[in-house]
């Protein structure tokens, strides 16, 4: 069996992968699997035993070639590709890069032979969130959404795994010796997206606070060459003990060997963390902004995660205090816990938790579970008025068969747009909109009173939703019209 | 990345796109069509820097 994952994400991404395809080798075996990577974030496969072989996206050659003079267009070197990849005859491909253009490579592999996993395009060249999983990422899955489903563990339900500790693993490391003293922290000063980190002058506060009370401690920062200013900037305002800049000097194997040593990680939601995650070394991280710990957040046992939505609002104090809490196994519970057991990951927070409704909203859509109750009155207005909306859309596909599909297409298109406002300024409306748009979209191409049949039966859905939160006298007047 | 590399890009999804939408009409989603698709892909992740995990359509 051949096996191809899809990764065409960044280093933090690939990391959080690493336990999918780990999984996905226990799951099959004897199987070869191979990863689609990006060659400038393909370090981040290097150890990783259970892929046997690495292919690159000739995105450079591609451009390249755009300017070239020589006889190869970007059109032959994307040919060659394609039809290397299509010739491996992969009995499946696993997407987990949730992306227009690994959806189109996706459709492109695909075959009577060859089964594929995650976001595809329908037979027509239109988007196809494939599955039930794939579905619920698309729908409800980034940022300003409710989940609170680690990515980890939703890609390894795409492939109908549950993750087990020996997915979380780092590679083995031969014949590396470190020349680091034997008491460190690490720090990745970075992130991926400049709104996720944290300012250089926030360090050197941060740091010279730890430095003074914690002598027994080195620092040593990581990072990636475009971060070697703002380590040095750090390192400027750090006035006391033992900083080690190795900012833009690391290979992956040696941020495996630098932060399987350390005593914690401090730093941004970013690919420090995720290798933190793989060698189970604590973190401290500071989740900053629109960044949801919840689907991105350490794996680590024993790491706390400190929310905050502006890095104006960041506390040294809070970090020294976060971090103290760590190093002396001392119990707070002023942070985001986390506990990891068996592979499994769960966030515990003894603060009041104020986006608990939508979170139980989703699950309820989701997983069947009850729904959960609310006192937003706007909230129950939306639903009144997204109902109103529903109940002409199906008014307007029953009369399809006698008035034709172009006469209430339009009137259709209407109604989904007041359905996607309302989503958008009514509060938790979105998570319901968002799940409607999604299951529209995996409707196939067919013969007309097909889809008309489909679009009936989402809409039924979505009345049956919304009837949970209208009063029965209600509902019986907007039903009599 | 150069802006000048950005121009000739953006002309290159252009002509694609124009391309993609003539064929649309005409054919189906066919293996020459989707090739042309990825490649627009391809080039309109490098001006746009989408190649995040939550970029969709």
């Amino acid at each position: 069996m051949k096996i191809l994952v899809l990764q065409l994400a960044r280093l933090g991404d690939i990391f959080m992968t690493w336990p999918s395809i780990r999984a996905l080798h226990r799951k099959y075996p004897n199987a070869e699997i191979h990863v689609l990577c990006r060659k400038k974030y393909a370090s981040a496969l290097n150890g990783l035993k259970a892929v046997s072989k690495i292919k690159h996206l000739p995105t450079q050659e591609i451009i390249a070639n755009l300017t070239s003079v020589k006889k190869s267009s970007s059109e032959d070197v994307l040919n060659v590709f394609l039809q290397e990849l299509k010739s491996e005859k992969y009995d499946l491909v696993v997407n987990f890069s949730f992306s227009p253009l690994s959806s189109r490579l996706t459709y492109f592999l695909a075959s009577e032979t060859t089964k594929t996993i995650g976001y595809t395009r329908h037979s027509d060249g239109f988007f196809n969130v494939d599955g039930e999983v794939s579905a619920y990422f698309y729908a409800q899955v980034g940022t300003q959404k409710f989940n609170r489903f680690h990515v980890s563990d939703l890609m390894a339900s795409m492939i109908g795994v549950d993750l087990v500790s020996s997915d979380w693993m780092p590679p083995i490391i031969n014949g590396m010796t470190l020349d680091l003293p034997k008491n460190y922290i690490v720090v990745h000063v970075g992130a991926s997206e400049e709104h996720k980190s944290v300012p250089a002058y926030k360090w050197g506060k941060i740091l010279n606070s730890f430095l003074e009370k914690e002598s027994q401690y080195a620092v040593v920062m990581i990072g990636s060459a475009e971060e070697i200013n703002k380590a040095r900037a750090i390192q400027t305002t750090v006035l006391t003990g033992q900083v080690i800049d190795l900012v833009g000097l690391t290979e992956v194997e040696e941020l495996f060997a630098i932060i399987s040593k350390a005593k914690l990680v401090l730093g941004a939601d970013s690919m420090a963390m995720h290798i933190a995650s793989l060698t189970q070394t604590p973190c401290f991280n500071i989740s900053l902004g629109s960044v949801n710990f919840w689907e991105t957040g350490p794996r680590a046992n024993n790491s706390l995660i400190y929310r905050v939505t502006k890095s104006d609002e960041l506390s040294a104090d809070v970090v020294i205090q976060g971090l103290f809490s760590i190093l002396r196994k001392v119990e707070t519970s002023s942070f985001v816990k986390v506990i990891t057991q068996g592979g499994q990951t769960e966030y515990i927070s003894s603060k009041k938790d104020p986006q608990s409704f939508g979170w139980q909203l989703v699950k309820s859509i989701y997983l069947g579970e009850k729904r959960p109750m609310c006192d937003d009155l706007k909230f129950f207005e939306g639903i009144l008025k997204m109902n109103e909306v529903n109940q002409v859309s199906i008014q307007q596909l029953d009369a399809v068969s006698k008035v034709g599909a172009a006469k209430v297409a339009p009137i259709l298109d209407r109604a989904d747009e007041v359905i996607q406002l309302l989503g958008k300024v009514v509060p938790y409306m979105g998570i319901i909109s968002d799940w409607y748009m999604t299951e529209k979209l995996r409707i196939k191409p067919g013969h007309e009173s097909e889809i008309c049949k489909e679009e009936i039966r989402i809409h039924q859905m979505m009345k049956n939703l919304l009837r949970s939160y209208i009063p029965e006298d209600l509902e019986a007047e907007a039903n009599n019209g | 990345m150069e802006e000048n590399l950005k121009v000739l890009i953006k002309s290159k999804i252009s002509a694609l796109e124009a391309e993609i939408s003539k064929s649309e009409k005409k054919e189906k989603y066919t293996e020459e069509l989707q090739k042309k698709t990825i490649l627009q892909e391809i080039l309109k992740e490098q001006v746009q820097n989408e190649n995040t995990r939550f970029t969709t359509r």
